[in-house]
């Protein structure tokens, strides 16, 4: 139907590239012809094809004169026909019969299906190796992501650990300040001296205590010769002769290659002041004798 | 829209003129100007046709005098602008048939007295054309050799071309735009190695 259509468009497009069309027929082609695309293009092909075929020397006669008469009119239409000419003088001497030459045009059926074959192996390989390739990346990703868990675990743990420890370091610091007076005072509430009897109260070398603040008890080691009493009984007294404090049934203790009585009064009963005490010791047959008197100061209270 | 287009409407119209006509054919400006070139080709081949020698002239006077009635008529006009153009360059054409009374030219009188001088035109031409054809791909050119070079009888040629399409996976009129225009390519590649040789520079085409 289509073709049928063409083929009289044809016959009419010659007849009017011709100059042979009635002026009703001209008309109606030319309104055709600013209108519709196609049936310009088909004209062009014709006035193409007219114009090989005169250069051919393949048009009839009549129809030589009416080409040469009327369509050679224009001078674009005599360069179009010149052009024609070479061109035909070209392919004749380039000579091309059949429509394809075989190489550039569609490919010989056996090379196209081994090419294609082989394209489809390229194209499996390569949808494969895409496939591991993914697949290692998601292998990938994951042992990325368990390690940076663990290490958020790890990095949460010490910073748990970091914490407890600043708690205690804050709880010894406090504590480090609550006994620093007493660290200063020799690291405790306690100041002990060590006593040796017999001297007096008036020789320069009459052992002092320093009762700083803080100082809550006192301990004197008493040295002993003879430590072969069951008990021993101690008593202080001012230089005046008063009775601060005593203690019974006390038992010798050593410390180095020396004997001591160790007793430990509180601080409080101490004033600035001198001071002695006094020691006795009980045999085991309960006769009791006077060890010695030991003599001492208290300063800064 | 191209500068030989605006020169001419520079030359012939004035810009109100002229905008009110491309405002008829299309309210985009774009579409108006491709829409008036398309014309304007057409209106040429029209006079090209009726054996016109001066069809680009033509084309033109019939453009100017739709133009300066487009405001009349642009109200009022129904249907599509391109008829009323062809009516105007049938006028146009009837009155230039009147002035002109041998307004269908013949061959040049003294073709057979050039013939030398042709045949040597032809042969630069030739030189050219072959030229031209080294300087498209291999592919166009094996496409030129396959549509044009086929068989001489009408049938043989059109069995060849068919067969080609099929080939190629295009219709019959995509093929013929394709290899029109490389053809149209070659025309002008042909027409500048002419020009260059008759300057005197043979066998160098830019």
């Amino acid at each position: 139907m289509i073709a049928g259509r063409q083929r009289e468009d044809e016959v009419l497009f010659r007849r009017y590239l011709l100059g042979q069309t009635s002026e009703e027929e001209q008309l109606a082609i030319e309104q055709r012809l600013l209108s519709d695309q196609d049936y310009f293009d088909h004209l062009l092909r014709s006035e193409e094809e007219l114009t090989d075929e005169y250069a051919r020397g393949e048009m009839s006669n009549p129809d030589r004169e009416k080409f040469e008469g009327h369509f050679l009119s224009s001078p674009e239409r005599r360069e179009g026909l010149a052009f024609a000419q070479a061109l035909s003088r070209y392919l004749s001497t380039h000579e091309q019969r059949t429509p394809a030459r075989p190489g550039l045009f569609p490919r010989p059926p056996v090379f196209m299906e081994v090419a294609l074959m082989a394209a489809v192996i390229v194209l499996v390989v390569a949808v494969g190796l895409m496939l591991r390739t993914n697949t290692q990346l998601r292998e990938q990703v994951e042992q990325n992501r368990s390690q940076r868990a663990q290490a958020e675990q790890r990095a949460a743990m010490l910073t748990r650990q970091m914490e407890q420890q600043q708690e205690q370091l804050n709880r010894l610091e406090q504590e480090l300040a609550r006994l620093e007076p007493l660290i200063r005072q020799g690291g405790s509430d306690l100041l002990s001296l060590v006593l040796t009897p017999g001297l007096s109260r008036a020789s320069d070398q009459t052992p002092t205590l320093n009762l700083a603040p803080g100082i809550h008890r006192v301990r004197l080691d008493l040295k002993i010769e003879d430590g072969s009493y069951s008990s021993y009984r101690a008593e202080l007294q001012t230089a005046e002769g008063g009775v601060v404090w005593n203690r019974e049934d006390l038992k010798t203790r050593r410390t180095g290659h020396q004997q001591v009585i160790q007793i430990v009064l509180p601080a409080v009963l101490l004033t600035r002041s001198d001071y002695l005490v006094m020691l006795t010791g009980t045999s085991s047959t309960g006769t009791t004798d006077k060890i010695g008197t030991y003599h001492f100061s208290v300063m800064n209270k | 829209m191209n500068r030989s287009a605006r020169t001419r409407r520079e030359k012939d119209l004035t810009p109100e003129t002229f905008g009110h006509l491309l405002d008829w054919l299309d309210r985009d400006r774009d579409r108006a100007g491709q829409r008036y070139e398309q014309i304007r080709l057409r209106l040429i081949k029209i006079f090209e046709c009726r054996g016109c020698t001066a069809a680009e002239e033509l084309a033109d006077e019939t453009i100017n005098r739709v133009a300066e009635k487009t405001q009349q008529i642009a109200g009022s006009y129904v249907g599509d602008p391109a008829s009323y153009f062809c009516g105007v360059a049938h006028k146009v054409y009837q009155e230039q048939a009147r002035k002109v009374t041998s307004h269908l030219t013949t061959l040049p009188a003294d073709m057979a007295e050039k013939k030398e001088p042709l045949q040597e035109e032809a042969e630069f031409r030739y030189r050219c054309m072959e030229q031209c054809m080294e300087r498209i791909s291999i592919r166009n050119r094996e496409l030129i050799l396959a549509y044009y070079g086929a068989a001489n009888d009408p049938q043989g040629k059109i069995a060849g071309r068919k067969e080609l399409s099929q080939r190629l996976g295009i219709g019959a009129n995509a093929l013929w735009i394709r290899t029109h225009r490389i053809r149209e390519g070659l025309k002008k590649c042909v027409a500048m190695c002419l020009e260059q040789k008759q300057a005197g520079h043979p066998g160098e085409i830019e």
